[in-house]
């Protein structure tokens, strides 16, 4: 977990050790409640699918101290729009996306792409055959998102 | 004149008259057009074509063809959404402001739905950025220098381009030199040793006097990379092929 630059899932885990799936998630789980006391700088969070060990929250005044060459990724506002749209629609189509924005999505979508935080799933059987576009793990990574549905539903969204 | 009237009969279901006769019928309302299929009729009138193609009289054929295709015009707009047409402009068009404005409006609707999730995700990033996993320095780094393979067919581009460039200048004879693989091999290395940052592909050719030696370096230079002894590569695609010295090369 601590070297792994993706998510470790637990099939992967098992792969590696050999144990049992069960036997992992306790294992886990156990290093999950040991890291939550107040005298661990890192804990393991359950992102993507996997699991990973990261930092805490509270330290990052002085992480960012270090690492002040490194700036993280900032997606700007009509991204993440963008994005929004695809992850409740997915998969959708670009003339879809921007039915909904009202403005053309191309550069956007470029990005979005080059970046990895969506792909191209396939083609959508309407005249022109035009391509579909999904989310992946590098979105539930980037939000810090275990999977899809825990985005709040479009019904919930006026609470938060 | 209507010769064809008479001569090709459309059965649909129990009824049987010429196109003709068809569309005014249809026109009456007296043959429901949903019963008609186009290509029934179509098939009885090839049909009729080629049993009769040494008699048939081609401007009547052609007739019937003519009524065939007003036959498919009613039934596609007979098939096609109706619209409500109405009498009162001011009417249709106040009920388009009203279609339209109800459109945008739950198209305004829909986007600040999403307003909201984008909110929802700008505060998880926020969160987000306050945890630092180990290894994800590198990503974020290497974004801007994306550093791709060069395989054998770059190169070969590559040498076609410095070829092509020297063509259009006159080769001087001036000496003979006699240069061998061996002897550009150790020139190049002797170049790339004092350089860190390596030397592009053109950067070789600038002093070339021959096709041959153009030839030679790039031999010489596929032999470095096969020995392991340089590395080539390209900062981004199209970008110059540059060349450097291994690390275990240097000792």
């Amino acid at each position: 977990m601590f070297v792994s630059n993706d998510p470790l899932t637990v099939k992967k885990i098992k792969e590696i050790t050999g144990l049992e799936k069960n036997r992992i998630k306790n294992i886990i789980n156990e290093l999950i409640s040991n890291y939550k006391g107040d005298n661990r700088p890192f804990k393991i969070y359950e992102i993507a699918g996997g699991y990973k060990l990261g930092t805490k929250p509270g330290y990052s005044i002085w992480i960012r101290k270090i690492l002040e060459n490194i700036k993280k990724h900032q997606i700007s506002k009509a991204a993440l729009e963008t994005l929004a749209i695809i992850a409740y629609n997915q998969p959708i189509t670009r003339l879809e996306i921007e039915k909904i924005r009202g403005v053309n999505c191309s550069g956007v979508l470029f990005n979005l792409l080059k970046h990895k935080f969506i792909r191209i799933s396939g083609r959508k059987k309407v005249p022109g055959n035009p391509l579909i576009y999904k989310i992946t793990d590098t979105f539930l990574i980037h939000f810090g998102l275990k999977k899809l549905s825990d985005l709040p539903k479009l019904t919930e969204i006026g609470i938060i | 004149m209507n010769n064809i009237d008479v001569d090709i009969k459309i059965k649909i279901n129990e009824f049987e008259a010429s196109t003709n006769e068809l569309i005014k019928k249809i026109k009456e309302n007296i043959i429901d057009i949903d019963l008609v299929s186009i290509t029934e009729i179509i098939n009885q009138y090839l049909q009729y074509v080629i049993k009769n193609k040494n008699i048939i009289d081609l401007s009547n054929a052609g007739k019937t063809i003519n009524n065939m295709v007003i036959i498919l015009k009613i039934k596609s707009e007979y098939l096609l959404p109706k619209l409500e047409i109405k009498n009162n402009e001011r009417e249709d068009n106040e009920y388009n402001d009203f279609a339209t404005s109800k459109e945008k409006e739950s198209y305004i609707q829909e986007y600040n739905k999403f307003q909201k999730v984008v909110k929802y995700l700008k505060k998880k990033e926020g969160d987000q950025n306050n945890i630092y996993f180990p290894m994800m320095k590198s990503r974020t780094k290497k974004d801007n220098i994306e550093i791709q393979k060069v395989d054998l067919a770059d190169l070969l581009v590559c040498l076609e381009k410095v070829l092509l460039s020297k063509k259009k200048k006159e080769f001087i004879p001036i000496k003979k030199r006699i240069f061998t693989i061996d002897t550009k091999m150790k020139e190049i290395l002797n170049l790339l040793k004092n350089s860190k940052e390596g030397f592009s592909f053109e950067y070789f050719m600038e002093r070339v006097q021959s096709k041959l030696e153009i030839i030679v370096i790039f031999l010489a230079l596929l032999e470095l990379i096969y020995l392991k002894k340089i590395n080539c590569f390209q900062n981004k695609s199209f970008d110059k092929i540059i060349f450097n010295m291994k690390g275990d090369a240097l000792n």
